[in-house]
């Protein structure tokens, strides 16, 4: 039966499996861990890099090995996307900027980072989300004689080569992609990836499909634990007796106080 | 990889900042305000010529 392992009780945990026959070849990162790792407007930022500085980072200079799945390094991709056109369009509508930003634009970009201010203080993040930007995208193109090719000049200054830096550097960090595809990554499965299994997994919690797809990379594995700071992946964890162990943040782990499963006091 | 090739966290994160908080390339910016003149342009022109006629609703005429 899975586990929730706080990061206080790593230590132990880990001294614990690192006994078992097979060793601990490495582990799966959630995307949630990556984006509090390294945006620092995350309120448990700190938590997770004192983590990764005392305790992962050591063990992955004596060969313990970090990863993404396609679904976490697409989410973090895709997280660094928004949040570059987000700041960016922020620094283009600023009064010293060089940009011309239209006017129509301009008000819809202030709007948007109005809503931005409410969620931020509701506890999400301050991170235009796709609804967003669609909307200030068309107030670019709406009517105007260019047509798209302001808000495609925007992308290229904001966007281009970006997502291949944001990988390059996840790669000078020795955080690998796994893909049960690549010849050099086999070793790393214990069986094949099937959709079915992770369509039971999203069943059994009514988890995202996602979040079930990631779990099913790390049942798959050969790996013990997957570092995550989603509630829901605990969740699923703890509610199911084949899966194995989540390493949350000790302010996610101690949620979990209130919630009582078969097997677990 | 070895140790020595692979970035500390401190470094890792200070990297992802500084690639958010890299500064747009100043001919990208130029290329897109002459995309914006372009329009404002040809806004202006338009908005200058003269109104076209309308063709006169007349109930007697059947078309």
């Amino acid at each position: 039966m899975g586990r929730v392992v706080s990061f206080s009780e790593f230590d132990s945990y880990y001294a614990e499996i690192r006994k078992r026959p097979d060793g601990v070849l490495g582990t799966i990162f959630d995307t949630n861990i990556l984006i509090s790792l390294t945006y620092e407007v995350k309120s448990n930022h700190e938590e997770v890099f004192d983590f990764f500085d005392e305790c992962l980072v050591p063990e992955r200079d004596k060969g313990f090995r970090f990863f993404t799945t396609v679904n976490t390094h697409s989410e973090f991709l895709d997280f660094n996307r928004r949040l570059l056109m987000t700041e960016n369009l922020r620094d283009a509508i600023d009064d010293n900027s060089k940009w011309k930003i239209p006017a129509k634009a301009k008000t819809q970009i202030q709007y948007q980072s109005g809503q931005l201010k409410r969620r931020e203080e509701q506890g999400g993040d301050p991170v235009l989300n796709d609804t967003q930007i669609k909307i200030i995208k068309s107030a670019f193109a709406a009517g105007r004689f260019s047509g798209n090719a302001g808000w495609l000049a925007l992308c290229e200054a904001f966007l281009r080569d970006e997502l291949d830096e944001t990988e390059k550097n996840l790669g000078g960090f020795g955080i690998e992609y796994i893909s049960p595809h690549e010849a050099d990554k086999t070793g790393l499965f214990e069986k094949p990836i099937e959709w079915s299994d992770a369509k039971r997994i999203s069943e059994k919690t009514c988890l995202s499909l996602s979040d079930a797809m990631i779990l099913n990379a790390l049942q798959c594995s050969r790996f013990p634990f997957i570092v995550s700071a989603d509630f829901d992946i605990g969740y699923a964890i703890m509610a199911s007796k084949e899966m194995k162990d989540v390493v949350m943040p000790d302010s996610v782990a101690k949620k979990y106080r209130d919630y009582h499963f078969d097997g677990h006091e | 990889m070895m140790k020595d090739n692979k970035k500390s966290t401190r470094q890792f994160v200070d990297d992802m900042k500084a690639l958010r908080k890299r500064k747009p390339d100043p001919a990208r910016i130029e290329e897109f305000n002459k995309i914006m003149e372009k329009d404002e342009k040809h806004d202006q022109e338009e908005s200058s010529e003269p109104a076209k006629k309308k063709i006169a609703k007349d109930s007697e005429v059947e078309i």
